[in-house]
């Protein structure tokens, strides 16, 4: 069973990495979302350092539901989605890999090109790691309840913007948890809690999530 | 329906005092409460009808959850609305983020996409299943996020900030609010059946004209 | 009477708050009832012929 997901992993991250597109397309969406800021609110650097965990954790947040409506989609469609139910996995457990694919695929390279965008937003210098660390914990979340919406939506021509209506209230807790922790180690304060809180939420997301997009794609799959 | 209501604004307008420190702005509260709390209670209704229409496959409880959702983001969407009109006078701005307002409008949120996926999925039975899924996924989260807005709202509240519900309410004013929250409640269940009934009159009314269809 | 309405002050805000709940709220029941009704005249719009067949015209009005 290991040996399968392995390389259902790999065989996902391939499609990703053929289409290609979807990696660099987040990250030029992320940067060129938080470079807006500046734009938008002026460029006083107290100002920016102010709002830099934020704006960055926002601009975070909407990369990632870029490439989600196309999570199930295509395999749907061509009718391959049928197919990998044939696999001798749980459906459950296929969502789940297909999350974790979209995580490596589109948030961990926003997660690298986060630090750029720290500089830009004057961010202070302690707050470096712990923002790569809360990213690091708090994003699977974005995939795994993302991958709800995306099963949910899975039929629809243009399931886009209800996919942003449907998962961008769920994805709330996520951003005040990782926002908090940012701000707690540039305001010297503890940012612990914040960071168990974020994680927790995370956890919650990998073990449930998959159950309530499974079934939304057997619904859909007839 | 109307009686309750009759009495509740007649005791919240006229007869219940006003407010030591809130003064005469208080008569807020008797609709602005109920209109939250029934806010909450209608996802609730929606989310326990929801597992029943998964769990049992009654076709009642989906209608029932259907129907129930517009009448739950009127009540979101009156509760914002009041709150708002209320904050003007307490806070000296029409909108604060303080975390029952926050987490109100997030329960919008949460309404606005129940009811987009119901009418984005056009079969009524997928439609009915997916939206159930949705509202069982935006229930357990519901906590997650509350205790989210608020665990934010403490980080940033500065202390001194009147809250909306003041630390106790007095008999006087607990008699009428009570009054007004069973005349919601009331509203809630009428409107529910008619809206029901609405929609099994519009189930057979696709049936009878497939069947004109068909046999013509 | 002026003193009731105006509340101290308070009555711009006390006032517009219970009307806009009670257009709202009058508003969707008036919503529900028209469009149950609207239903029930398409039904019985049906009905008839669609009966016509089996049992006669008049059976539409219970």
């Amino acid at each position: 069973m290991r040996r399968t997901v392995g390389i259902l992993l790999r065989h996902e991250l391939h499609l990703a990495w053929r289409q290609g597109s979807s990696s660099g397309m987040a990250v030029a969406f992320f940067v060129i979302a938080v470079v807006l800021f500046p734009l938008g609110v002026g460029p006083e650097l107290n100002i920016l350092s102010r709002v830099s965990a934020g704006v960055i954790w926002v601009a975070v947040l909407l990369s990632a539901l870029l490439s989600l409506d196309r999570l199930f989609q295509a395999d749907f469609e061509d009718g391959s989605l049928d197919q990998l139910g044939l696999i001798p996995l749980p459906l459950e457990l296929i969502v789940a890999v297909k999350a974790a694919a979209h995580w490596i695929a589109t948030c961990l390279p926003i997660i690298v090109a986060s630090p750029v965008l720290a500089i830009l937003m004057n961010m202070g210098g302690e707050g470096f790691g712990v923002m790569l660390f809360s990213l690091l914990i708090g994003t699977p979340a974005l995939s795994f309840i993302g991958a709800i919406g995306a099963a949910l939506t899975v039929a629809m021509r243009r399931g886009g913007v209800l996919v942003s209506i449907l998962v961008l209230p769920l994805f709330i807790p996520t951003l005040i948890f990782g926002v908090s922790a940012i701000d707690a180690v540039l305001t010297q304060t503890v940012a612990g809690p914040n960071l168990l809180l974020l994680g927790a939420v995370t956890a919650l997301a990998m073990a449930l999530a998959p159950f309530a997009a499974a079934s939304a794609l057997r619904l859909a799959m007839g | 329906m109307a009686a309750a209501f009759a009495v509740g604004i007649y005791m919240a307008l006229i007869t219940s005092p006003a407010d030591f420190k809130q003064g005469e702005s208080v008569r807020i509260m008797y609709i602005h409460v109920p209109s939250a709390w029934m806010a909450l209670l209608t996802y609730t209704i929606i989310a326990v009808a929801s597992g029943v229409s998964i769990i049992w496959r009654h076709p009642l409880a989906d209608l029932a959850a259907k129907s129930a959702a517009p009448v739950g983001l009127a009540f979101t969407g009156l509760a914002l609305i009041t709150g708002s009109l209320w904050g003007k006078p307490m806070w000296g701005d029409w909108w604060v983020w303080d975390a029952r307002l926050t987490s109100v409008l997030v329960l919008f949120f949460l309404y606005l996409g129940y009811i987009a996926i119901w009418q984005a999925i056009e079969d009524q039975n997928q439609a009915s299943r997916a939206a159930a899924i949705l509202a069982l996924v935006g229930f357990v989260n519901v906590p997650i996020i509350k205790f989210s807005v608020e665990w934010w709202s403490t980080l940033h509240q500065p202390a001194s900030v009147i809250r909306l519900d003041g630390p106790t309410i007095d008999g006087s004013m607990l008699v009428p609010l009570l009054v007004m929250v069973l005349a919601f409640k009331a509203y809630f269940i009428t409107v529910l059946l008619w809206r029901m009934k609405a929609e099994l009159v519009a189930r057979k009314l696709q049936v009878l004209r497939l069947k004109k269809a068909q046999g013509a | 009477m002026v003193e009731f309405f105006n509340m101290d002050g308070y009555g711009v805000f006390i006032w517009p708050s219970y009307v806009i709940v009670f257009v709202v709220l009058i508003g969707l029941g008036i919503q529900s009832r028209k469009w149950l009704a609207n239903l029930e005249k398409a039904v019985q719009d049906l009905q008839p012929e669609g009966d016509a067949e089996s049992e006669g015209p008049q059976i539409g009005e219970p």
